[in-house]
């Protein structure tokens, strides 16, 4: 393979189209991201609770919900949302971007709602138990006890999350919703040209997630270290 | 006068039989201590005693009160129940301060004021007063059981439960934590005490239960217990402990 | 691939039957997805069919010979042409799932597409699909020329395509590669995966124009009548669009040429620039 005129060409398409790939593409994948994972976090937390829930037959819907989310692969997952659903729910009269977002969202909350509960779960049986026996109830104990205890599992979980969505985010780009991966497209299909726009956006990825897995990296060592116990505290009087 | 009753308590865990029909009552005031060996049902016996372990058959009053019955709120019971574990479950969230007034605060709405001169109070009476406003994970062994015991008493209850209080500690720990309860004893504070240690437990007793096999297989005073047991799965027992 | 897609659409016909067919419509009237609008299904990465020009936004940016032809049945039906891009298979999904009201996105007739959809008649892109050929590394010359200097070689088509069948039937002794995407098959010609690969000749030489390590190879398929032109995509059963379809199709063939050399230029643009990063075509 002649590589004499890669780097020219990256230049060159760099230059002419650097807008679709930083203004369009780089745009349109944070908004994903950050939506799906937001509202993915929010729905994740609702799914835990219903999968910690009393009643068997919610357990049962959410670990089928779960189970189906986690077991097929987001693609088509993201075609039963875009062809499947605006077919079933008619009176739902949402754009093609909004029905991805809710797919990813979906996709994204069963996945955090995992995290969710098993931070929950990490935190040690004594501690639930201690706050019973002093006469806390269910809900005072989790909330005073076992959430603040969960975070620091469940934070730097969330974090990985919000990397992996930013990738799986490319997928979008199945119905050219104007993602990092569909610019490669359009660039692609304007140019003929293939390695050089998919390495220009190959760098973006990597300038987002490389820096992200590092705080994220860091946020986790700081979280499994227990004396950090402490600095909570100072920022919680804080508030 | 009675403080806790136990008719006919049964508790299985799986296949496994752990509790078969413990009748048992304990007095107010009344140091109660249980030995036994390991996976006899001691433990769980004092888990039953607040509701930690649900029994399946068998009913538990306290104060008169069945609080098996579905009715009851047991949350209301369990504050006048302290309990210290063996692997101490302080909060390590919460500063040491913060462990003993959690639980006042919320649940019988005393003021902040209060709940911290309570606090500095129970610190003091157990040496722990410097460490205030430290995180528990600065804490040792023995110090964290200590907090455990006062954040348990913080809600003043009429009985404390002690799930082998001392069974985690370094050696050396043993004693400033068994001090502790010596000093509560001494308040006349109703106490349920699961223990392997033989001598605080003839020394502070009023009574020592041998639970083995799920039941109370021999009972009595220090006395008798310790030096004349009957039972032959007792003799056996004190053999290999003592 | 294939048997996801079938799996798809045994989804999607047990959960969209029950619902509301949008534009399944077999009245007299015409219904469409979305009212008093023309959704149309296009894969915009195949210059000069349906591509995307980065220098415009939103429904501009889709530009191309079916893009045209899509504007201008739109324009004869009254409607609002709204273009809703995806992949290549996606596009067939949105057909038979009834999320689009067609596809125009340069489909060639197969039997398999003729059980499933209602398709208009032919239409003819220029040459486009007149001519199928095979496109090589300028270096091999003409080594590839003849079906004789064929044998034992390694060809790449896309897909589900015309290009795949003209393959298998004409050119037996080869060993033929599927790809999905022709950018990435073109990846893999430049990387020796394949020593060929098969092509629509007007895309060959959009293909050729930004690559110039790549050439014809020399070698054209023999391209039967029925080939040669493209259709349009229906859901199976909306007799009505079809018809009004084929009758602005008589109406449009007039264009397809000027239409066909409009949609060359435009792709022409931008495959070639100076040091500049600038367009020298205009």
């Amino acid at each position: 393979m002649d590589f004499s005129l890669f780097l020219p060409n990256m230049v060159k398409l760099w230059t002419k189209y650097w807008h679709i790939f930083l203004l369009e593409g780089l745009k349109n994948t944070l908004i994903l991201t950050c939506i799906s994972v937001a509202l993915g976090t929010v729905l994740g937390a609702l799914v835990a609770m219903a999968k910690m829930s009393k009643s068997k037959i919610i357990r049962f819907l959410i670990s089928i919900y779960i189970e189906v989310i986690r077991g097929t692969p987001i693609l088509l997952q993201l075609y039963v949302f875009y062809f499947v659903l605006p077919n079933v729910f008619t009176f739902m009269k949402l754009s093609p971007f909004m029905w991805v977002s809710i797919a990813l969202c979906v996709n994204s909350a069963a996945y955090v709602s995992e995290v969710i509960r098993s931070g929950i779960q990490a935190v040690d049986k004594g501690q639930a138990e201690a706050a019973r026996s002093l006469g806390l109830s269910e809900k005072q104990t989790m909330m005073k006890i076992i959430l603040p205890q969960a975070v620091r599992n469940i934070l730097p979980a969330l974090g990985n999350e919000f990397i992996m969505m930013l990738k799986e985010t490319s997928l979008a780009s199945t119905f050219f919703l104007g993602d990092l991966m569909t610019s490669y497209q359009i660039v692609k299909g304007a140019t003929m040209l293939t390695l050089e726009p998919m390495t220009i956006i190959a760098i973006i990825y990597l300038c987002m997630t490389f820096p992200l897995s590092k705080i994220v990296e860091r946020f986790e060592k700081k979280m499994a270290n227990p004396n950090s116990y402490r600095k909570h505290k100072k920022l919680n009087k804080a508030k | 006068m009675e403080i806790i009753k136990t008719v006919d308590l049964h508790k299985s865990f799986g296949d496994l039989h752990v509790l078969v029909g413990v009748n048992e009552t304990i007095h107010k005031g009344e140091v109660v201590s249980i030995i036994g060996p390991s996976g006899g049902g001691k433990s769980t016996f004092l888990r039953c005693l607040n509701l930690l372990e649900k029994p399946e058959q068998g009913q538990i009053f306290f104060n008169g009160q069945d609080i098996t019955d579905k009715n009851v709120n047991i949350d209301i019971h369990r504050q006048k129940m302290g309990m210290v574990f063996q692997q101490f479950n302080v909060f390590p969230h919460l500063t040491v301060a913060e462990n003993i007034t959690l639980a006042p605060k919320l649940l019988k709405g005393m003021s902040e004021a209060d709940a911290n001169a309570m606090a500095k109070d129970l610190l003091a009476r157990v040496g722990l007063l410097d460490k205030y406003d430290e995180m528990p994970n600065n804490l040792s062994g023995g110090q964290k059981q200590r907090l455990a015991i006062v954040r348990a008493m913080a809600m003043e209850p009429e009985v404390m439960l002690f799930d082998e209080p001392t069974s985690a500690l370094d050696p050396e720990m043993v004693g400033e934590v068994l001090d502790v309860i010596k000093e509560l004893v001494k308040t006349g504070m109703t106490c349920v005490i699961v223990t392997h240690e033989m001598r605080f437990a003839e020394e502070v007793s009023d009574r020592v239960l041998f639970i083995a096999d799920g039941n109370i297989l021999e009972q009595g005073t220090p006395a008798e217990v310790f030096h004349n047991p009957k039972h032959p799965r007792l003799q056996d027992f004190l053999k290999k402990v003592l | 691939m294939k048997k996801f897609i079938a799996m798809l659409m045994a989804l999607t016909i047990m959960l969209s039957l029950a619902a509301c067919g949008a534009g399944s419509g077999n009245g007299d009237e015409l219904k469409t997805v979305t009212e008093g609008k023309l959704t149309v299904a296009l894969s915009p990465d195949f210059a000069p069919m349906e591509f995307v020009d980065p220098t415009k936004e939103g429904q501009d940016m889709y530009v191309g010979f079916d893009v045209t032809l899509s504007k201008f049945i739109a324009e004869e039906l009254g409607l609002e042409l709204v273009i809703m891009p995806m992949s290549f298979d996606a596009c067939q999904t949105a057909v038979y799932a009834g999320t689009v009201d067609m596809s125009v996105s340069g489909f060639s007739w197969t039997e398999e597409r003729e059980q499933n959809y209602n398709m208009s008649d032919y239409y003819h892109a220029g040459d486009n699909e007149d001519e199928q050929i095979l496109i090589t590394l300028a270096s091999n010359g003409d080594k590839f020329a003849t079906a004789e200097g064929l044998k034992g070689a390694k060809i790449g088509a896309q897909n589900a395509s015309l290009q795949q069948s003209l393959t298998t039937e004409q050119l037996p002794d080869c060993e033929l590669v599927i790809f999905t995407d022709i950018g990435t098959g073109v990846l893999q010609l430049k990387n020796g995966d394949f020593d060929c690969i098969a092509v629509a000749d007007g895309n060959g030489e959009a293909i050729i124009a930004s690559n110039p390590e790549i050439a014809k190879s020399g070698y054209k398929f023999f391209v039967d009548e029925k080939y040669t032109g493209n259709v349009i995509l229906m859901q199976k059963g909306n007799d009505t669009l079809t018809e009004l379809v084929n009758n602005i199709l008589a109406k449009a063939e007039q264009y397809y040429d000027k239409w066909y050399e409009d949609a060359k230029s435009t792709a022409g643009i931008d495959v070639s620039y100076d040091d500049e990063g600038n367009a020298i075509t205009e």
